[in-house]
């Protein structure tokens, strides 16, 4: 029982992790409509400490389910013994709970998932956005240097095409 | 020699070219808020100057130049972000109609709720334990039969809300592929319009605009693609095929599929042949019919089969008030009408199936003991392939590990053992043609596991075997036909109810299990008016595995059945969310290249006007020196 019940520990700390990253990954969806770059990079350096923090419970998580497939399943390959398996041997309410928890973690995981392919794409067209207005100003703009009326140097976009100067 | 009156021509062209330019910033400013609308720039080129390198030429020093003209109006647009806009406005087409159906699907079930099924169910069950502890009460025979009836209509009521969505989204299905013809004809239109202009020479920027919101609106219906290559051609493709090339189309059709049901196929109308779509509503109302809705109809299929078969085969065994026996609690119609099984398939006029849902085997087994005999099963595939499946057995197996050799296959069939301790053996729903559901396909054994063992075929080998493609091959089971269950009609949830018997007489529902006299293990006797342990039994169902397939309960079954639904729905919604996200994101670039930016046209008409006021003001002066050249002399 002790075995189950770290094991649930592990999970119910894995949930609260990726609820976590969950979250950073609405913020940074939200820096990014906004091209907020710094803020970009803030949230990711926090996220990496989550990251390894997750790591390190799923090395938990696998010592644990080998030490209950030694007990448990003696005739099976015990490397392939998974959440679904502990929870079939254990009839009682703690088998339905494991798999209850199991279900919300791989919920949770599928969800962050498919934030991050979100926030990839968004990277992505965002960076291709930036190299074809670079290229159209390398082709077909200038750069005039000058200077404002207060004496600085202020350069201004002449001839371009996609760059929509005041934007 | 220059001409007298060159300099009026230089400042009327500047006039013209700076009026045409203050046009094209006047229809930017009034699309600003037009959201299929490209910001146009005038592009001002200098005319060729004079004079061009020739022997005729004047001996003037050149070359002068004539003035400026508009050499082109550019319409600003990145193809980049086009074709990522209709890539992902077809992922959001189909993930809307997704969700659409799946809230739909959802409000189908109606859960939580004390009206819905799974409240029905619980009240059954409990009707059941009352009845074990007053059997002889006429209320509480009322009272299971009420329940029962609720739970059926129930069921019928679900199905029927199923059915009707399948049908909806079928309907629909024709509606988007007229939709999809529609578009298309209009972008050949403009395409054919568009051809003409850049003909003769003009850049007709407001119909390429038009032609570009178009193809957006096709996208989000069906899996859409633009081949840009050939200037004088825009090509819209489905999958590899063309929709529309430049002035051709090629329309679509929704034709009745005979081979699901009926139901509408979307082809091409030339050539007949099955379009690739992989996304868009379309292929999103094709998959909730033809996937999602089908599985719920299945699920709730079997569920209502496997509660109706396990009810009866209780049920049967028990003795009621006026010591009947032998009685089916709900009614179970069968596929086939005769008591042989056979049935027509294809509907070509004559028998071409046996039809057999379940066979008990005779023989009363241990299903712990080692088996002690050696042997292979032969089962074929419930798919298209209908492939052979080899299942071994040997001697220090047990019933029960051989039973879970069969469950982890998924062959098509499953096994238990039943109350009875006898071997049973059901089909669960086919994966090729809902008209196979709950159809055993093939039962053989080279060994006796079947056959002396378990009792449920009369001889090993091919020639023992029992293949559902052999019209009267229900002789090969052993068993005596009232421990063979037949397929029941299509759809078994569309016509769950208790049987007429029970309906007209409570007395019929068998409470008793009676006694078994002389230690047979065969409870053959009635037991007397206060025998409720038959009732007993059926409250236990609840807690026995009857979703065989499952390994689950029908309590749990049906839950599983409403949080999968709820997992899609949550799923459906999570993804609609990120697109929209996405296409925010991608709108946002493409208004930053194509929009129009206020600030940028007023600082361009206060240009365009002071060229034009300059130009005016080259005529008046040219104009006072023309009047000095006409004086002279005067």
């Amino acid at each position: 029982m002790n075995i189950l019940n770290n094991l649930d520990e592990v999970l119910e700390n894995e949930i609260l992790l990726f609820q976590k990253i969950y979250e950073i990954e609405q913020e940074k969806k939200e820096a990014l409509l906004t091209r907020d770059a710094e803020r970009i990079d803030n949230l990711s350096y926090q996220q990496d400490k989550y990251v390894s923090q997750l790591n390190k419970w799923e090395e938990k998580r696998d010592k644990i389910q080998k030490a209950y497939a030694l007990h448990n399943f003696k005739h099976n390959d015990q490397q392939n013994i998974t959440l679904s398996d502990i929870a079939k041997n254990e009839k009682s309410s703690t088998g339905k709970q494991l798999l209850k928890k199991g279900h919300e973690l791989k919920e949770m995981m599928l969800t962050v998932s498919r934030l991050q392919d979100l926030n990839r794409k968004m990277i992505k067209d965002n960076l291709d956005m930036i190299g074809a207005v670079l290229n159209e100003i390398k082709e077909q703009g200038t750069v005039h240097m000058g200077y404002d009326h207060s004496g600085k140097e202020k350069g201004k976009v002449s001839n371009s095409v996609l760059f929509n100067k005041t934007v | 020699m220059n001409s007298t009156f060159m300099g009026l021509e230089i400042g009327k062209r500047g006039l013209m070219s700076h009026q045409q330019a203050l046009h094209v910033t006047g229809h930017n400013i009034s699309n600003a808020e037009n959201k299929e609308y490209s910001r146009q720039r005038v592009v001002i080129t200098a005319v060729d100057p004079l004079y061009i390198p020739s022997l005729s030429r004047a001996n003037t020093p050149g070359n002068i130049g004539q003035g400026s003209e508009v050499s082109i109006v550019e319409r600003i647009r990145n193809s980049f972000i086009d074709d990522r806009i209709i890539n992902e406005l077809n992922t959001m087409g189909f993930w809307k109609a997704r969700n659409d159906y799946i809230y739909q699907v959802e409000m189908a079930y109606n859960e939580p709720s004390d009206q819905a099924l799974r409240s029905r169910l619980d009240e059954l069950w409990r009707s059941w334990e009352e009845l074990s502890k007053y059997p002889e009460e006429r209320s509480t025979r009322e009272v299971v039969k009420e329940k029962a009836v609720a739970l059926s209509n129930e069921v019928r009521h679900v199905y029927n809300q199923l059915y009707e969505l399948r049908l909806n989204a079928n309907r629909e299905i024709e509606h988007r592929v007229k939709q999809i013809n529609l578009y298309a004809h209009d972008i050949r239109d403009l395409n054919e319009r568009i051809l003409k202009a850049e003909a003769v020479g003009d850049n007709p920027n407001d119909l390429k605009d038009k032609r570009d919101a178009l193809i957006e609106k096709l996208s989000s219906i069906v899996d859409v693609s633009v081949g840009r290559s050939d200037r004088d051609e825009i090509i819209v493709y489905i999958g590899s095929e063309n929709l529309v090339q430049g002035e051709v189309i090629r329309p679509l059709e929704a034709i009745m599929d005979t081979e699901n049901n009926g139901l509408f196929k979307v082809v091409w109308k030339d050539t007949g042949t099955a379009i690739t779509n992989k996304g868009g509503e379309l292929a999103g109302l094709i998959d909730i019919r033809d996937n999602i809705i089908r599985q719920n109809i299945n699920d709730l299929n079997s569920f209502a089969l496997n509660l109706v078969d396990l009810t009866n085969e209780v049920h049967r065994d028990g003795f009621s008030r006026r010591n009947e026996t032998n009685i089916d609690f709900f009614m179970h119609l069968t596929a086939s009408d005769n008591v042989e099984g056979n049935f027509d398939l294809n509907n070509d006029g004559l028998d071409d199936v046996s039809a057999v849902f379940k066979v008990s085997g005779n023989n009363k087994i241990d299903p712990s003991a080692a088996i002690g005999i050696t042997g292979t099963l032969t089962f074929v595939m419930n798919n298209e392939l209908e492939s052979e499946v080899v299942v071994d057995y040997n001697a220090s197996d047990t019933i029960l590990s051989v039973i879970k050799k069969i469950n982890d296959a998924h062959l098509g069939v499953v096994a238990y053992i039943n109350h009875n301790n006898e071997l049973a053996i059901k089909a669960t729903v086919a994966q090729d043609n809902d008209k196979k559901n709950f159809m055993i396909r093939h039962l053989e054994d080279s060994g006796q596991f079947l056959v002396g063992l378990t009792g449920v075929l009369k001889q090993s080998g091919r020639q023992g075997s029992f293949d559902y493609r052999r019209v009267n091959d229900i002789v090969k089971l052993l068993p005596e036909r009232e421990h063979i269950t037949l397929s029941p009609k299509f759809n078994p949830a569309s016509h769950m109810a208790v049987a007429e018997g029970i309906i007209y007489d409570v007395d019929k529902i068998s409470a008793a299990r009676g006694k078994d006299v002389g230690g047979t293990g065969d409870y053959n006797t009635s037991n007397g008016i206060g025998d409720g342990s038959n009732a007993l039994r059926m409250a236990k169902l609840r807690h026995i595995n009857g979703m065989v397939n499952n390994n689950a309960t029908f309590n749990d079954f049906y839950i599983s059945l409403i949080s999968r639904i709820g997992s899609e729905g949550e799923e459906a919604k999570d993804r609609i969310t990120n697109q929209e996200t996405l296409m925010k994101n991608l709108k946002n670039l493409r208004e930053s290249i194509s929009g129009i930016n206020l600030d940028e046209e007023m600082a361009n008409m206060v240009a365009y006007q002071h060229g034009y006021n300059a130009s005016a003001r080259v005529i008046s002066t040219m104009d006072k020196m023309l009047e000095t050249i006409i004086g002279l002399g005067a």
